[in-house]
């Protein structure tokens, strides 16, 4: 069954980046990218968001907002923060909006992979 | 000076050196900093400045400088609204109006922090050798940078402006950067963002 994927952020490298560093173990996904906020939501309701990797600075709406609404609309969505705010307060919000994982930017393959593997998509 | 795609690229190796910058920020004032998202301007002369800048330019401000040098080299001025400033001197207890030197201490420490972080950030995602650095001094305090700058900066160097504004939630404080490079670093570092884009 094929994996939605969306990578949400405002930077086109860092969507690159993201998307390169994702294991080639994972086999059978479909990537949507988004630009902002508002994209990110509108993949969601394309039907095309079963994980998320979500930036939290971004233009049209942040990050904070894309989690919060996508929680309360459905829970089992999986969303992977990647951010250049570091702050541990960051962390911690992300985490109390139900995000499965956080990674400080710039993105690493071995991060990548650890925290998919953490969360059980490998 | 630089194409569209590597200035979206540098926004965004700007962006995560300056979201190291907030973190050692907020650990220093123990409060959560607001990050905004991160713009950026190639300038050639202070009308550039006048025009991207019109916010910040329009209210007293502090500014102070350092610069850098090493393959990427140039000089960094941080921006601080007076208010803004006066009020992070009070969140970190300096509260006496006799403490103006603590004061400007703190603006300079800030600077240090923020750029370093930035400059540093820069280099290690552009995998570029490290920069050393000056130490900071105020250069202009009082009045509006607009005014300031009209006529006395950039006559002979490139900058990029980047608008960057950490703000800390329920104060004024906020603060912007100009980075400054140097005409001889700019290859250096066009052909280093080009690499990395190349790479991905």
């Amino acid at each position: 069954m094929t994996m939605h994927i969306v990578i949400a952020d405002d930077s086109s490298l860092s969507r690159k980046m993201v998307m390169k560093a994702l294991p080639s173990t994972l086999k059978d996904v479909e990537i949507t990218f988004a630009r902002n906020g508002k994209e990110a939501l509108d993949a969601y309701y394309s039907g095309k968001a079963d994980v998320m990797f979500l930036d939290l600075t971004m233009p049209e709406m942040d990050g904070y907002t894309v989690l919060k609404s996508l929680k309360e609309i459905d829970a089992n969505t999986i969303v992977i923060v990647i951010s250049a705010d570091i702050q541990p307060e960051a962390q911690q919000r992300v985490k109390a909006l139900g995000a499965a994982s956080f990674i400080g930017k710039p993105v690493t393959t071995d991060i990548l992979r650890k925290r998919i593997h953490e969360i059980g998509l490998l | 000076m630089f194409t569209r795609d590597q200035l979206n690229a540098l926004q965004e190796i700007i962006n995560i050196a300056m979201g190291q910058g907030a973190d050692r920020l907020a650990r220093l004032i123990e409060t959560f900093v607001v990050l905004s998202v991160p713009k950026l301007y190639a300038v050639k002369s202070s009308e550039d400045i006048h025009q991207a800048h019109q916010k910040m330019s329009e209210q007293p401000v502090i500014t102070t400088r350092q610069s850098f040098i090493g393959p990427f080299r140039g000089e960094v001025l941080v921006i601080f609204g007076v208010n803004g400033a006066n009020e992070l001197a009070e969140l970190m207890g300096y509260v006496d109006k006799g403490e103006e030197q603590i004061k400007e201490e703190l603006i300079l420490d800030l600077t240090n922090l923020l750029v370093g972080a930035c400059v540093s950030g820069i280099c290690e995602q552009l995998k570029l050798e490290s920069s050393t650095f000056s130490s900071p001094g105020l250069f202009f305090e009082g009045g509006s940078l607009d005014a300031f700058m009209q006529g006395k900066a950039l006559k002979d160097s490139k900058a990029l402006l980047v608008e960057i504004q950490f703000r800390i939630e329920s104060h004024a404080f906020a603060c912007e950067l100009l980075i400054c490079i140097s005409d001889a670093s700019i290859k250096a570092v066009s052909d280093a963002v080009d690499r990395l884009i190349d790479s991905v």
